[in-house]
């Protein structure tokens, strides 16, 4: 150790360097994929397209028909880019909470912060403030305001008790049940047209969103993932618990602080446009840390790549399975993640890591 | 003195546990002893800025006792509890006592501190394995490594010979004791073993009941009024053949014992 360490004699670790080419060809391999699904996904639909046509009418705009061009860029292009938005951020901030909270099963549901986007939209529709003309943009705002708001109680709980992670984790728990509890109140209260506007919101769809609302989810997607990436060398430290990270130099307090409002922000931006998706925030981490380990400058854009590859199938599938009416894709993702899911879990098999 | 430590006190939950625990010493090796709930574990946190206490930790003149210190890599800390068992290598392990260092990807100058640590700890067969498929001594071993790369001026460790074999605590030992003289490292460890503690130590510190005992040689340290009055047992204190005191205890003085 304290002998002086002769600047060139050569790496003799190459393990490490094999795999962390092995994680990076992943890495590829899945933002290939992600665009391979992105063009399939923009080609299928009601009316049929080929992928070529679907390509070559969003590469080159002025060569396809006004028809192709409005299929292609005002029906299907919002809810692709949106279905890749959210992939992203519900991954995201699941991979993230399941980090900080040190445990395998958090994610944006787990913590009751869908729960009670679901029961502020609710409540919107409820009130009949939806009636007006900007009805959308209520729910979204009211699903947003309800969400940000379990985040709070949630944040001040754990500073109250020193950020500990089964505090935060009980909690979230706590307010996933009384927001579910909230929101059946609602909807017994709740007329017909009202009750399937809830119960349409609740399974998520991809139809309604538009550019704005992809650009604002973008903002905060790409925002977030910068702090995480920043940060990642401190989260993969976190992982060996919260001793041996503060050992190392980590303010464990203040990181989970820190890494809790961003995931409400991201979460609550994601839920509030499309409902509540789950299950993408609890799988993509889980088979990002299949493929490329607990390195989180790996771990953060695989759980990213592996969110929108899976939420663009779900939506292809949610056009496909009940043609021309679309399939609620909250519904989907979860019919499609759970066997990959068990599958993941039950044969032990490791890829990379 | 190189380390000073002036009235510590802390506690859990309104329970205070160490009393104003005041020592200082020039000492490269220093080792912690002391019978169970002595306050051994908090006193080495507290130095390494990892609880909350009263009182004045300095090192070579610098206040130390904060998480700063340890993010500065001042000070290096190596806690009792074991590693989460995750997926990620040994290396990779490892590489983040380098932390500090890390922007994004690590340097051929953080590299090469690790590729000294694997080999000087004998570490180069698992170093490609998986944490979680360690034994306890392995990661134990992996943990001694993470705190080493830091490159501390003041390592703590906190009973760093659990899980270990003798060879295994004496090569740790020696390790640390050549960085001591190389580098001019000053390492204090909680040590459970006397008789290792005489052989490795310079200077040996009593803890008791949240204050200090006695502190000095090893020599001047285990007696067998210590074993009486500290760990309540019935022991001689013998010679070994390098002159260091030997203890060959006997049986618990206390309720229940067999003396």
């Amino acid at each position: 150790m304290g002998l002086e360490i002769a600047e060139d004699d050569s790496l003799k670790s190459g393990g490490y360097d094999s795999l962390m080419g092995r994680r990076r060809l992943f890495i590829l391999a899945a933002a290939v994929a992600c665009v391979v699904v992105f063009f399939v996904d923009l080609a299928v639909g009601s009316s049929g397209m080929s992928v070529i046509d679907a390509f070559t009418t969003l590469v080159m705009p002025g060569q396809a028909t006004s028809m192709q061009r409005l299929i292609v860029f005002d029906i299907r292009l919002p809810a692709t880019l949106m279905a890749i938005g959210v992939g992203m951020a519900l991954a995201l901030a699941g991979a993230v909470m399941q980090t900080i909270l040190d445990n395998p099963m958090a994610e944006p549901y787990t913590l009751g912060i869908s729960s009670s986007a679901g029961f502020g939209a609710a409540l919107v529709i409820v009130l009949g403030i939806s009636a007006a003309g900007a009805g959308m943009l209520y729910i979204s705002i009211g699903a947003f305001v309800c969400s940000m708001a379990a985040c709070a109680v949630i944040y001040l709980i754990a500073r109250f008790r020193s950020s500990d992670k089964t505090t935060i984790l009980l909690t979230g728990i706590a307010i996933f049940f009384t927001f579910q509890a909230l929101l059946s109140t609602l909807q017994l209260m709740a007329n017909g047209n009202q009750l399937s506007e809830i119960v349409f919101w609740m399974f998520g769809s991809m139809s309604r969103a538009t550019t704005d609302q992809f650009v604002i989810v973008l903002a905060v997607l790409v925002a977030s993932s910068i702090i995480f990436l920043w940060n990642s060398w401190r989260y993969t430290a976190l992982k060996l618990g919260d001793a041996h990270a503060a050992s190392l130099g980590v303010n464990v307090m203040t990181l989970r602080r820190m890494t809790l409002i961003v995931v409400s922000v991201l979460t609550s931006v994601a839920v509030c446009f499309v409902g509540t998706i789950g299950f993408i925030g609890l799988i993509s981490p889980h088979i990002s840390r299949f493929l490329v380990g607990e390195d989180h400058r790996y771990y953060i854009p695989m759980s990213m790549l592996v969110g929108a590859v899976v939420l663009i199938v779900a939506n292809m599938f949610s056009k496909v399975v009940t043609a021309p009416a679309i399939f609620p894709i909250g519904i989907l993702t979860s019919l499609i993640g759970i066997p990959f899911f068990f599958y993941l879990v039950l044969s032990k098999r490791r890829f990379a890591s | 003195m190189t380390l000073k430590v002036e009235g510590i006190t802390c506690g859990y939950g309104g329970k205070e546990v160490l009393h104003g625990v005041t020592f200082s010493s020039d000492a490269k090796l220093i080792a912690v002893v002391g019978p169970n709930a002595a306050g051994k574990s908090s006193l080495i946190k507290c130095i390494a800025g990892q609880m909350h206490h009263g009182g004045h930790v300095s090192f070579k003149g610098t206040e130390i006792g904060r998480q700063e210190a340890v993010s500065a890599d001042m000070v290096g800390y190596m806690p009792q509890q074991h590693m989460n068992p995750v997926s990620m290598t040994v290396y990779e392990a490892i590489l983040l006592g380098r932390l500090n260092h890390i922007r994004w990807s690590p340097s051929q100058h953080d590299r090469r501190i690790v590729d000294h640590a694997i080999h000087e700890l004998s570490l180069d067969p698992i170093a490609d394995k998986r944490i979680n498929e360690l034994s306890g001594g392995q990661m134990q071993m992996v943990s001694i490594a993470q705190a080493l790369v830091k490159e501390p001026e003041l390592l703590l460790m906190d009973e760093p010979t659990n899980n270990l074999d003798l060879q295994k605590q004496l090569e740790m030992f020696e390790v640390v004791r050549i960085l001591s003289e190389q580098r001019g490292l000053v390492a204090m460890m909680i040590l459970h073993d006397l008789n290792m503690a005489s052989r490795f130590a310079d200077e040996i510190v009593v803890l008791s009941g949240g204050e200090v005992y006695a502190q000095g040689k090893p020599g001047e340290i285990t007696t067998q009024k210590m074993l009486r009055d500290v760990y309540h047992v019935e022991a001689d204190v013998v010679e070994d053949r390098d002159g260091l005191p030997h203890v060959i205890a006997y049986g618990s003085l206390d309720e229940g014992g067999r003396t």
